[in-house]
């Protein structure tokens, strides 16, 4: 009797493949288990904040950004669809969250003094003290935002051209562009540093 | 240079291996001949690799998950507050609410309770005298002690009646129509009794005091409250005892012509009766609202009032522009209330005294007081006085009949009875047809004395008056003498009324055979 219970607590059971999965997590989650939740933060919650980290440029807001987007998350997942992964869902609700972060940063920023914002920020300067990794880092900084995010989103986060489209909500040519633009325009910003990269 | 940017771009993509199969094949063969897309190319590469370089991956935060489900369940236990807020809030109230009654069961009786303060503190604002708005004058001071009536503004369009009913309890009524100008009554009795010039000053100065006695008697304000002392009731008495006094004292001779013989009034009782009324404390008032009718204590300052009283007249002494704001000022204090349609509400209004019964017709709006007590005047011989001064008034009530002045010539008139003491509903009119009447007192006093009964009248018309005539009310309060006349007269206008009938059957008889003739042929 216990070997028996024995081998079937030993052999690996089809419904824990299905537990894996996001969508039977959300299933469960919609039926009413909410731990479920804390499995699907687990799982994306470094992605995120990587993803809020690189758009929004400095690392103060990130974990208020992306508890913001799992707040979202938790409160709309009853009505996810199941029509496209759950990470692009949750990947565009991060972008979004990150553009309305930099669209109320840019509001106060007009209200704000140019020395302050450049004191607070400091990311507009290239300093000759700086280190490569850093005068790349500005100079991304300094490509505008439907450029630069797709270029992180492609070299930093490996996403392809499709998920990328998927996450901005653009079309897949746009993407392409966009990226090829977002280099040119980095190559030309780095060009006085041509010697030191 | 287009079409090389397009090859960059898809170079661009070619490094981020975007392109197809094919695309791929196509690009290769183009940068292995082409130096630039190879140096493009490494450039492209380089790029990249500096990009993805620059960027570490973010340290991981200990303490994410701990905040975010704590954030979660603040935010999960605001909405379903939020959702169970209204039951929740309901429950709560309805147990307070419970337990406030278990605790304090007239807690809600208070709270009504003072609801009605509320609204008797609301309609007790700003109460001024009548005499303020009304102006009484002698005649309508005169005109209260014998007829209940006092004018509720200076238009003289509403009217305050007091009366009582059969079972002798009290009631008021608020009124359109008070007494009609031709009575005069107040003249014919100061010209009855032929006073003095010293006299006449001493008439006034006793009406005037009671004018100034009456302004805390009645008070109203611009919200048309109505506030009436109970008191008032035992003022009317006095005034009328007052009065008739005063009469005695000046031409007693004149009195007693239109007062039985027996009458008399005692000075002392009437002056103990009068002092008896002005000291009883009377800061109950009825108040008459157009919303309610409750019965509340309120204090009237009269030394208060005078001094207003003083700057008021002071004012008007001043010049006209001030007179015409106040008179603007007075004319708001004039009670007009709607009997038809603002005061049907008072009928279904709760009602703060129980056995309050009211009466609303088209132009008045009566009020049995009910339960409400006329505060008691203790006298010894109050009863007998008491008597003397009802008698007393339907004396001057009946001495107030009006018969218009009759030429010799006409040969119609119009003649109104308003006789019954404290029911002015009831009127008669009678067109009475008597041809050379020499003058309306010979009427009076005995009618048909100079009646020329040879001369030709309408005798249906006639009979018609006879038929109508009510004796009781017209002979009332007549001195004896004429009364015993007038009945004796009357049975021999009985016995010439059936004459007169047999006449009257034996000419139709007569007409009838001259109808049924035949015709004469000429």
């Amino acid at each position: 009797m216990s070997l028996k219970r024995k081998k079937k607590v030993l052999q690996p059971s089809p419904r824990i493949l299905e537990i894996d999965d996001d969508f039977s997590l959300i299933k469960r989650f919609i039926e009413g288990d909410e731990t479920t939740f804390r499995t699907l933060v687990y799982r994306h919650k470094e992605k995120v904040r990587n993803i809020v980290y690189l758009t929004m440029n400095y690392s103060d807001s990130v974990d208020d950004i992306a508890q913001e987007v799992f707040i979202t998350v938790y409160k709309n997942l009853k009505y996810f669809r199941f029509e496209s992964q759950f990470t692009t869902w949750l990947y565009r609700i991060t972008i979004n969250k990150c553009r309305d972060h930099l669209r109320k940063l840019k509001i106060r920023n007009i209200f704000t003094p140019v020395k302050d914002i450049e004191e607070v920020h400091g990311y507009n300067h290239i300093n000759e003290n700086m280190d490569i990794p850093d005068i790349v880092r500005k100079a991304i900084s300094k490509l505008p935002e439907k450029l630069r995010i797709p270029l992180l989103l492609k070299d930093i986060e490996g996403f392809s051209y499709q998920e990328i489209a998927d996450t901005v909500q653009c079309e897949i040519g746009t993407v392409k562009s966009r990226i090829f633009r977002a280099r040119e325009s980095l190559r030309n910003i780095l060009k006085p540093y041509e010697g030191e990269l | 240079m287009k079409k090389f940017d397009k090859d960059i771009e898809i170079l661009s993509a070619y490094v981020d291996d975007e392109l197809s199969p094919e695309e791929v094949r196509e690009l290769e063969e183009k940068i292995s001949l082409s130096p630039q897309l190879r140096k493009k190319l490494a450039e492209i590469r380089r790029l990249k690799e500096l990009t993805r370089s620059s960027f570490k991956r973010i340290s991981e935060a200990p303490y994410f998950e701990t905040r975010l489900f704590a954030a979660l369940e603040e935010n999960s236990f605001k909405r379903r507050m939020k959702k169970w807020l209204p039951v929740t809030g309901f429950v709560a109230l309805t147990l307070s609410l419970m337990l406030v009654l278990k605790f304090n069961p007239e807690f809600l009786e208070n709270i009504v309770e003072e609801q009605k303060l509320n609204l008797a503190g609301f309609y007790k604002e700003n109460l001024k005298p009548l005499l303020f708005a009304a102006d009484l004058t002698n005649e309508d001071i005169f005109n209260f002690a014998f007829y209940n009536q006092l004018p509720l503004d200076n238009t003289k369009s509403q009217f305050l009646q007091l009366g009582s009913d059969s079972s002798g309890k009290e009631y008021f009524e608020i009124r359109t129509a008070g007494l009609e100008k031709e009575n005069d009554n107040f003249e014919k009795f100061v010209e009855t009794l032929d006073m003095n010039d010293f006299q006449k000053n001493k008439f006034d100065s006793i009406m005037s005091a009671y004018a100034e006695e009456l302004q805390s008697q009645v008070l109203v304000n611009d919200k048309n409250t109505v506030a009436i002392n109970q008191n008032l009731w035992n003022y009317r008495k006095a005034i009328a005892a007052d009065i008739l006094k005063f009469a005695q004292l000046s031409n007693e001779k004149a009195l007693q012509d239109v007062m039985p013989v027996l009458f008399r009034f005692e000075t002392p009782d009437v002056e103990k009766m009068v002092n008896s009324v002005k000291s009883v404390n009377d800061n109950e008032y009825i108040f008459f609202t157009p919303d309610t009718l409750f019965v509340d204590t309120f204090e009237f300052d009269k030394k208060e009032f005078q001094k207003d009283m003083e700057e008021f007249r002071k004012d008007m002494q001043r010049g006209v522009e001030d007179y015409k704001i106040n008179q603007a000022e007075m004319k708001k204090f004039g009670v007009k209330l709607k009997l038809d349609s603002t005061l049907a509400k008072l009928k279904r209004a709760p009602k703060v005294e129980k056995n309050i019964n009211i009466f609303i017709d088209s132009n008045l709006c009566r009020v049995h007081l009910g339960n409400i007590v006329i505060p008691p005047i203790q006298l010894p011989n109050m009863d007998s006085l008491e008597a003397i001064i009802n008698e007393a008034t339907k004396q001057v009530q009946a001495f107030s009949f009006t018969i218009p002045k009759i030429d010799k010539n006409m040969s119609k008139f119009k003649y109104d009875v308003k006789v019954l003491p404290g029911d002015s509903i009831r009127s008669f009119n009678f067109d009475v047809r008597i041809p050379n009447v020499d003058s309306p007192g010979r009427i009076y006093m005995d009618p048909f004395q100079n009646y020329n009964w040879n001369q030709p009248f309408n005798q249906d018309s006639l009979a018609e008056w006879f038929e109508n005539f009510e004796s009781d009310s017209f002979f009332y309060g007549r001195p004896m003498e004429i009364e015993i006349r007038m009945k004796e007269f009357e049975k021999e206008m009985e016995k010439f009324k059936h004459e007169m009938d047999k006449l009257k059957k034996e000419l139709k008889k007569d007409s009838v055979q001259v109808k049924s003739k035949k015709p004469v042929e000429v």
